[in-house]
């Protein structure tokens, strides 16, 4: 394996180990930290200890070894959790972070070693007794010997075993040499023997290496054995049994109580395979279930030195058409026990993988459309039903293929957990964050770079969004202010809700800044949305002082950026004294849309689907006056021609117009059209730079017949259409 | 005891009686012997009687465990039975019950001498 490719998974992993670090720990700051907690965090601080070593990151192992003796401390209850250490355990995540992530790139300078050393010094009054601080130090030289073992889980998972129950018996390896029957020695005979001095608590005879043909010498002996033996007799007893043969044969002997880690020391010598050995070792009870997933941790972790927490359930399946004995029924078990340890298996896959692969599904998706279209001339029902059919099965693979890149939002979250209590303790207030639809999902893509956006978002709430306690109390609120981030699904787009219960925005302030910036004219309008429009634009602040948090001006129009360049938009809600609500609203994904098929002259658009509402027939009598309102149901509904905004070669057969009656939010729009050509799965292909700024364009597409359609972006279309109509007012 | 093989046809193929001592220095004439039916019973079924076993070791008890691989290998059925008490015990010893899977029976005197404690489990 590419060694990029093993630090790249030792960077995501020991991510993963941190942000969940990150999590017990803050729930620690409530309530006290449960036995799983500290298993968990010190498993994680352990497995990037284990890591870091295997690449020689001696900056991070030196870190972690020392944090990681505190909470083996911690969880094996020789020293109480105290609510201080919570800070200085966040501290010491937040310097691994940086270690684990500095270190892939070079040296760390000195000036940051000094910084973890003073959170390590922080650490050193909750640690036990001078008298057993020197005991620390020794251990400090076994760092380098305990970095050679890779992977923690495995190590953390042995410490446990060695706990309950690694061997409770002797294990005897037995393999008599080829020649042994030539000697006039029996095998069977020594075993028979142990029986005198204690109980074979089971056996297992291998017999894999008996030819199955003319090499099948009669008088070689072929056979091995594995014995789980139980005796109250020392080492040197059970193995004076076999000291007639011992010098004919191999023979090891490993003692009640040895580790994983002999175990796989064993392993390695014997001839057979180590994963058999594993599951033979766990059929005569020298491995419990348990003890059989540290065995393959530990057996990975010296091959490779790095962890995947799929290993157990790799390493039986690949191995299980090797093995002679019955391994279903454990494989069954294992996996179970490894789904129920992670709550969700999961294999790690490139993401230029899965593009690649949607992207591809995305083409097929087209040139079946066009295939679909071709066939649907030729009126052979047969071929329709055929070319249905594929179409409906590629639907599910393109619905499956997109899923692979969806995740949750709620690790997404889970982050800002940290941010407002940091925040909170700045800025000296009390500050409670509660996270909803975290199960929400949404594409990678889009939730990458959706991080930016929601941390200022969240900032901006805790600093002038909330008030401080004083204040609130002072007001009759709650002395605790709440800070709220929503996710839930509408109408084919992703919502996210950042809600805060502080002061709300006043709007006069934002009006009156906008006029000191030569942004607008005249009397405040009624319209909230226009108001806060303002807040978007660069170098606005209504902020009453510059914090180091935030009001610096620099912000809202970088969120709207980001919101943008992901297809979204970006709506405020406030009230006095109530609060603030913004709301971002996000397309599922960016790759594939269901888009609605229409035509302007010779030229093609697609309005994405979930946009449509329906369409109707459009003659000029449907005008309402002179101006552009539609009526609809008894509501007036604002309109525009399409081929008003992107002018185009006009067609012969000019026929009847259609509106195509569109949504945006809780807004509703006319497009004017020609012809509508119906429902059409589109590739979405992003333009070039060259068309970076065309407003009212998201993308393009090509059509099965080779033609170029372009994708209306509806929300820029309705600014475009209120901010063209709002110069011709005030002309 | 020298190796005395008798064979009978049955209805579904051969049934084999071996007398004498499966040890050692007999074993590579068992081995010579059996191939007389190995090589020829594709699709028949062996049943192999051992009642007149009357001493097994590491090298008899692996010549079994060779033809019934074989049998595996070249489409016929091997079945152990009858086993006499020496074989019986060195099945228990080494847990090769449930390699062979054949019924066993155990006389109500023999009944102290084996365990069957492990290796016993049915292999699907």
């Amino acid at each position: 394996m590419d060694l990029t490719e093993v630090i790249d998974a030792y960077l995501v992993e020991s991510d993963e180990f941190l942000r969940d670090m990150e999590a017990i720990l803050l729930r620690t700051e409530k309530s006290s930290p449960t036995e799983d907690d500290l298993n968990a965090i010190f498993r994680a601080v352990h497995t990037i200890k284990g890591t870091a070593g295997m690449f020689g990151f001696e900056s991070t192992v030196k870190f972690t070894h020392v944090v990681e003796n505190l909470l083996d401390r911690l969880r094996s209850h020789e020293i109480p959790f105290q609510q201080e250490l919570t800070e200085i355990l966040l501290n010491a995540k937040d310097h691994l972070s940086y270690l684990v992530n500095e270190e892939t790139k070079g040296k760390i300078p000195e000036t940051k070693i000094l910084i973890g050393d003073s959170i390590l010094e922080s650490m050193k009054p909750f640690q036990i007794p001078d008298s057993e601080i020197s005991l620390q130090k020794e251990n400090q030289e076994d760092i380098e010997k305990e970095s050679l073992v890779a992977n923690s889980d495995s190590t953390n998972l042995s410490k446990k075993n060695s706990k309950n129950n690694t061997i409770s018996g002797y294990l005897i390896s037995f393999r008599p040499n080829r020649n042994v029957f030539s000697q006039g020695l029996d095998p069977i005979s020594f075993i028979g023997y142990l029986k005198k001095i204690g109980t074979i608590h089971s056996l297992k005879t291998i017999t894999e290496e008996i030819p199955l043909s003319n090499e099948f010498d009669a008088e070689s002996c072929y056979l091995g054995f594995e014995i789980n033996f139980h005796s109250d007799s020392d080492l040197n007893a059970v193995r004076k049994v076999f000291n007639f043969i011992e010098n004919d044969t191999f023979l090891h002997i490993l003692p009640p109580g040895s580790q994983l880690e002999d175990l796989v020391d064993l392993s390695m010598q014997l001839p057979e395979e180590e994963i058999l050995l594993g599951n033979l070792w766990k059929e005569i009870g020298i491995l419990t279930e348990e003890g059989l997933l540290g065995y393959f941790e530990e057996l990975k972790s010296r091959k490779t030195g790095i962890s995947n927490k799929q290993t157990e359930e790799t390493l039986l399946i690949t191995t299980n058409s090797d093995l002679s004995i019955d391994t279903n029924e454990l494989k069954n078990r294992v996996s179970d026990s490894t789904k129920e340890q992670n709550k969700s298996a999961t294999i790690k896959v490139d993401s230029k993988r899965i593009d690649n692969l949607i992207n591809r599904v995305g083409e097929l998706v087209v040139s079946c459309a066009n295939m679909n279209q071709l066939i649907s001339s030729l009126e052979d029902s047969i071929l329709q039903e055929s070319s249905m059919h594929t179409m409906r099965l590629l639907n599910e693979v393109r619905e499956i293929s997109l899923k692979l890149r969806m995740v949750p939002i709620g690790d997404t979250f889970q982050k800002y957990t940290r941010t407002v209590r940091d925040l909170g303790k700045e800025l000296g207030k009390e500050i409670k964050l509660v996270t909803e639809g975290n199960e929400t999902e949404l594409d990678r893509n889009i939730v990458d770079k959706l991080g930016d956006p929601l941390t200022h978002l969240v900032r901006n709430a805790c600093d002038h969004g909330l008030e401080t306690s004083e204040e609130r109390i002072r007001k009759g609120k709650p002395k605790q202010g709440l800070i709220k981030l929503n996710a839930f699904h509408e109408a084919g787009s992703v919502l996210i809700e950042i809600t805060d219960d502080g002061n709300g925005i006043q709007k006069e302030k934002v009006w009156q800044k906008g006029i000191e910036k030569d942004l607008v004219l005249g009397p405040m309008p009624e319209s909230e949305d226009e108001i806060f429009k303002l807040l978007f634009h660069p170098g606005l602040s209504t902020a009453s002082k510059v914090t180091n948090v935030s009001g610096r001006g620099v912000g809202l129009d970088v969120v709207l950026q980001n919101i943008e360049s992901l297809r979204g938009t970006i709506t405020v809600k406030s009230t006095p004294n109530q609060g603030s609500r913004f709301t971002i609203r996000l397309p599922l994904t960016l790759a594939i849309i269901d888009g609605f098929l229409v035509e302007v002259g010779k030229n093609h658009f697609i309005i994405p689907m979930d946009m449509v509402l329906e369409c109707l027939h459009f003659t000029e009598d449907n005008k309402s006056g002179a101006n552009q309102f539609f009526p609809l149901r008894g509501n007036l509904i604002p309109f525009l021609r399409l081929g008003d905004y992107y002018p185009t070669e006009a067609s012969e057969d000019n026929t009847r117009e259609n509106i195509v009656i569109v949504r945006n939010g809780d807004k509703k729009a006319g497009i004017v059209v020609e012809r509508l050509l119906g429902e059409y799965q589109t590739v979405i292909k992003p333009m070039g730079s060259v068309f970076r700024h065309v407003k009212g364009v998201s993308g393009s597409s090509i059509l099965g017949d080779g033609n170029v359609a372009l994708i209306i972006d509806i929300p820029s279309l309705f600014e475009r259409t209120i901010t063209v109509e709002n110069e011709r007012l005030y002309k | 005891m020298e190796p005395v093989q008798n064979l009978k046809e049955t209805n579904s193929g051969i049934e084999i009686t071996w007398n004498g001592y499966l040890t050692v220095p007999f074993v590579k004439e068992w081995k010579k012997q059996s191939e007389i039916w190995t090589s020829s019973s594709r699709g028949k079924t062996i049943e192999l009687n051992l009642y007149g076993i009357e001493r097994v070791d590491s090298a008899g008890i692996q010549l079994l465990v060779y033809l019934k691989n074989l049998s595996q290998k070249n489409h016929f059925s091997m079945k152990l039975g009858n086993h006499s008490l020496p074989i019986l015990k060195i099945l228990d010893l080494l847990g090769l019950v449930s390699f062979f899977g054949d019924r066993i029976k155990v006389k109500k005197e023999h009944s102290n001498e084996v365990e069957f404690r492990y290796g016993t489990r049915k292999i699907n």
